[in-house]
């Protein structure tokens, strides 16, 4: 099964993606972790979600960038967050070719988790509803984010919205509406 | 008139030229006087500051597409202020006026009217 898990900042998309997590077979469970930290805020969000995760038992795999060099064995699950913190160490990296290749290197590296583990939980920020009022980089990174969360809702079996911690399915979610 | 919505870059013009059947000729970018499809309708409100009237024109298009952008922190600036809210406005005056309301989130399409 492989599900995308979008929503605005804090709206409670972890915790909901950790929980939908636990109702899935999958041995080990693993969670990739994505967030560079570059200060005592990044550090503070990593504690924050370690505390969360810390009953659930997650192994973490640390992945700021180069996703499609991650294996996993073939019956885990793999909790993926986040794809806009992926986005941003990928394009921004001293190393990056460029945005074409950096959204070839995660769609690589999505593909390749899905061939391998047995469930994929992708979670993605969405932060495209809050105005244009942004510089021309900003601009072109939402543009980049959206275009991965198209690809990503499309390829996904089940994609869902979170706000204030609750689901709005739009796709697959017969699977889980009673649940 | 059919009027999309949704998210910035979340897949509306694909949407009306793959699911919707409209060609690349079809679509006209902030103005009335062009194709049938007419999207960034934000940038015609500098032009045209009365919703009604605006409303009024880009109902009589086939298909409007305007992005949603009220989610955010309001804007210090006062001209982006009222960009933000007028552009909110005639969303509600246009899915009052259409006879179908699409969201497109990310690909997928949603009918709320």
């Amino acid at each position: 099964m492989f599900i995308v898990i979008i929503g605005g900042s804090a709206s409670g998309k972890s915790q909901f993606a950790e929980d939908l997590a636990l109702s899935l077979t999958g041995s080990p469970r693993l969670y990739i972790a994505t967030m560079q930290p570059f200060d005592a805020e990044c550090w503070q969000k990593i504690a924050r979600h370690r505390a969360l995760r810390s009953a659930k038992q997650f192994s973490t795999v640390e992945c700021y960038t180069g996703l499609s060099r991650v294996w996993v064995p073939q019956n885990s699950l793999v909790l993926l967050e986040c794809m806009s913190n992926l986005l941003a160490n990928t394009l921004y990296h001293p190393q990056s070719a460029g945005e074409e290749q950096a959204l070839a290197e995660i769609r690589m590296g999505i593909h390749s988790l899905r061939k391998q583990c047995r469930h994929l939980l992708v979670v993605s920020n969405e932060l495209h509803c809050a105005g244009l009022n942004y510089d021309v980089d900003t601009i072109r990174y939402m543009q980049l984010l959206a275009r991965l969360n198209r690809d990503l809702v499309a390829a996904a079996d089940c994609a869902v919205e979170v706000s204030v911690g609750l689901a709005i399915w739009h796709k697959g979610g017969e699977r889980y509406q009673d649940s | 008139m059919i009027f999309i919505f949704g998210p910035y870059a979340a897949g509306k013009r694909e949407y009306v030229r793959k699911v919707l059947g409209y060609p690349a000729e079809a679509f006209a970018q902030a103005t009335c006087s062009g194709g049938p499809v007419v999207y960034d309708i934000h940038h015609m409100l500098a032009q045209q500051p009365d919703l009604g009237l605006l409303a009024e024109q880009l109902s009589r298009k086939e298909i409007v597409i305007a992005t949603e952008m009220g989610c955010g922190v309001v804007p210090i600036d006062a001209e982006e202020r009222a960009l933000r809210e007028a552009a909110g406005r005639l969303n509600c005056l246009l899915a009052q006026r259409a006879q179908r309301v699409i969201r497109i989130w990310y690909g997928i399409a949603e009918t709320l009217k």
